[in-house]
C-alpha cells in the first residue's frame, strides 16, 4: 500500500506544478485534476465525484496580485486518495474522506508561502552572479526551481497521505445504517446545490477575483494601504 | 525571427517557477525575455547589462507576460540603435504595464473565462454522462462507464477550451507587441475584454440558472427539494457575506446529518 501511495504523491507533485510553477494550463483545477488522478489511482467515478464538488464549492479562488489562495488541488487528490483505498467506496466514505482532506489544503497553502520565501534567498543568490554568467544561472535556477517545487509537493504528498492513511485505517468506517452514514450519504447530493450557489453568487458579483478574500482579510488590506 | 518568439513562448510557461515575496516573477521575466534581448542588441555586453536591467522587480498576469516582453524588444531595440547605454523609461513602462495588464487578466481570465469554462465543461459532462431521467440511485451516481464519460468531457473540454484562448493570447499577444511596440495597447483594447467578461458573466449565469434547474428536477417527487433550495440560497446569502468554502462545506455536512436526525434522510 505504501508503495502506491508513493506513486501517488509523485503523480500528486507533478499535477501540483501547474499551479505556479509551469504554465498555468488548469491541469490543477479541481475539475481536471479530480478525475485524472482517480483515473490514475483506478477510481475515475471518485475522482469525478470528488473533482466536481471540490470545483463548485471554490470556484471563486484565484492568485490575485500576491494572495496565495486555499489548496483545493491537495483537498481533492487527499480525498481521491483516501476514497481510493476501499475496493468499493460508499458515497458516505466519499464524503467522509472530503471532510478529512480539506484542513490539508491549508497545509498545502502554508508550505507554499514557505516555498515563495525561501524563492527570495535563491533569486538574492542569483542576483549575487557576475553579468557574463547571468544567462546560463538562469537556466539553472528555473530548472531547480522546478524540480525544487516537484520535490516539495511530493514530500508533502507523501507525508499527507501517510498520516491520512493511519486516520483512514485507524477510523475503519465501514458504511452502517445510521443516521450519521445517511447524513452523509445526503451531503454528496446538497455539496453540488451549494457549490453551485457560490458559484451563482461568483457570477452575478462585480468583482468575481477578489470573491475568495474573506471580509476580515480585505478590511486588514485596506487599513494597510497608505 | 520566428524561432526568437517560439523561444520566448515556451519559456513564458516558467515565468512564475521561482516566484517571491521581494521581487515577484523578476527570475521568469528575465528568463523568459533573455531571446529578445539577445536579438535586440548587438553587442554581448549590452545584452547583458539589459538582461540585469530586468532581473528587477515585475508581476503581472501569467498569460499577458509575453505582451510586456514584446513591448520590452522593441524598446531594447530602439535602444540598442539609438547607441544609448541605458533609458530610464524603461522600468516605469514595464511596471505600468504590468499593473494594467495585471487587473486585466485577474478580472477576465481568472475571474471570468476560467469559470465560465469550468460551468460549460460541467454541465455538457453531467448532461452527457448522466441524462434526465436516468435515475437517482446510488449504483446510478457511481456507474463506471458514465463517470468515463463524464470525466473525458471535463478534462478534454475544459482544458481544450480554456487553452485555446490562454495559448492564443500568449501567442499574438507576443507576436502584436514585438511588432506594434508599447501601441500594442490599442490591439488590446479592440479586444474589448471587459465587455466580453461582462457577457460571459451573463451567459455563465443562465448556463448555470439552468444547471440548477435540472439538478434540482431529479428530486421533485422527494422532500429533498424544498432543503435543496434552501442550501442553494443559504450558501449565496454565506458567500455574499464572504464565507469561505470551508466553512460552506462543513455547514453542508452538518446540515445534511442534522436532517437525517430530524427525520429527513435520503435515499
Amino acid at each position: 500500500m505504501m508503495h502506491k501511495l508513493l506513486i501517488a504523491a509523485m503523480w500528486a507533485g507533478l499535477i501540483s506544478l501547474d499551479i505556479t510553477a509551469c504554465g498555468p494550463f488548469m491541469v490543477s483545477q479541481p475539475l481536471v485534476c479530480g478525475p485524472l488522478f482517480g483515473w490514475l489511482v483506478g477510481q475515475t467515478a471518485v475522482g469525478v465525484i470528488v473533482g466536481g464538488i471540490v470545483q463548485l464549492l471554490w470556484m471563486d479562488l484565484s492568485p490575485v496580485g500576491v494572495g496565495i489562495p486555499y489548496d483545493a488541488t491537495a483537498a481533492t487528490l487527499l480525498a481521491v486518495t483516501m476514497a481510493s483505498i476501499p475496493e468499493h467506496c460508499s458515497l458516505s466514505q466519499l464524503v467522509l474522506a472530503l471532510i478529512i482532506a480539506v484542513p490539508f489544503g491549508f497545509f498545502f497553502r502554508w508550505m507554499d508561502q514557505y516555498a515563495r520565501r525561501l524563492n527570495v534567498l535563491v533569486v538574492r543568490r542569483l542576483d549575487a552572479v557576475s553579468d557574463e554568467s547571468l544567462p546560463i544561472t538562469l537556466w539553472l535556477g528555473i530548472l531547480t526551481g522546478l524540480v525544487w517545487t516537484w520535490v516539495r509537493y511530493a514530500v508533502s504528498y507523501v507525508v499527507a497521505m501517510g498520516v491520512i492513511y493511519k486516520i483512514w485505517t485507524r477510523l475503519a468506517y465501514v458504511p452502517r445504517l445510521t443516521r450519521v452514514d445517511q447524513g452523509l450519504t445526503m451531503a454528496i447530493i446538497l455539496l453540488p446545490v451549494a457549490g453551485m450557489g457560490v458559484t451563482l453568487e461568483l457570477f452575478l458579483s462585480e468583482e468575481p477575483e477578489g470573491r475568495w478574500v474573506s471580509k476580515r482579510r480585505r478590511r486588514r488590506q485596506t487599513d494597510e494601504t497608505p | 525571427m520566428i524561432w526568437t518568439l517560439l523561444q520566448t513562448f515556451v519559456r513564458s510557461f516558467f515565468l512564475q517557477t521561482l516566484w517571491n515575496f521581494e521581487r515577484m516573477q523578476n527570475a521568469g521575466f528575465a528568463f523568459s525575455v533573455e531571446p529578445l534581448l539577445r536579438r535586440a542588441h548587438r553587442s554581448r555586453e549590452a545584452f547583458l547589462q539589459a538582461l540585469r536591467r530586468h532581473y528587477q522587480y515585475f508581476n503581472v498576469h501569467p498569460y499577458f507576460a509575453p505582451i510586456v516582453m514584446g513591448v520590452i524588444y522593441t524598446r531594447e531595440k530602439a535602444l540598442s540603435d539609438s547607441h544609448r547605454t541605458d533609458d530610464p523609461t524603461l522600468g516605469v513602462l514595464k511596471d505600468t504595464m504590468g499593473g494594467a495588464f495585471g487587473a486585466v487578466g485577474d478580472h477576465v481570465i481568472w475571474g471570468t473565462w476560467r469559470p465560465f469554462c469550468a460551468v460549460m465543461a460541467l454541465g455538457v459532462g453531467l448532461l452527457v454522462a448522466y441524462p434526465a431521467g436516468s435515475g437517482t440511485s446510488s449504483v446510478s451516481v457511481f456507474s463506471a462507464p458514465a463517470a468515463l464519460l463524464c470525466a473525458k468531457w471535463w478534462v478534454v473540454g475544459f482544458l481544450s477550451m480554456f487553452n485555446s484562448i490562454h495559448l492564443w493570447l500568449r501567442w499574438r499577444g507576443l507576436q502584436k507587441a514585438v511588432a506594434d511596440g508599447p501601441l500594442v495597447v490599442h490591439w488590446v483594447e479592440s479586444l474589448h475584454l471587459q465587455v466580453w467578461a461582462a457577457q460571459m458573466r451573463r451567459v455563465g449565469l443562465l448556463l448555470l440558472a439552468a444547471m440548477v434547474l435540472l439538478y434540482l428536477a431529479r428530486w421533485t417527487s422527494s422532500d429533498m427539494m424544498l432543503w435543496m433550495v434552501a442550501i442553494l440560497l443559504g450558501s449565496i446569502v454565506m458567500k455574499r457575506w464572504a464565507f469561505s468554502g470551508v466553512a460552506i462545506f462543513y455547514w453542508v455536512c452538518a446540515a445534511s446529518v442534522a436532517m437525517t436526525f430530524l427525520g429527513i434522510h435520503w435515499p
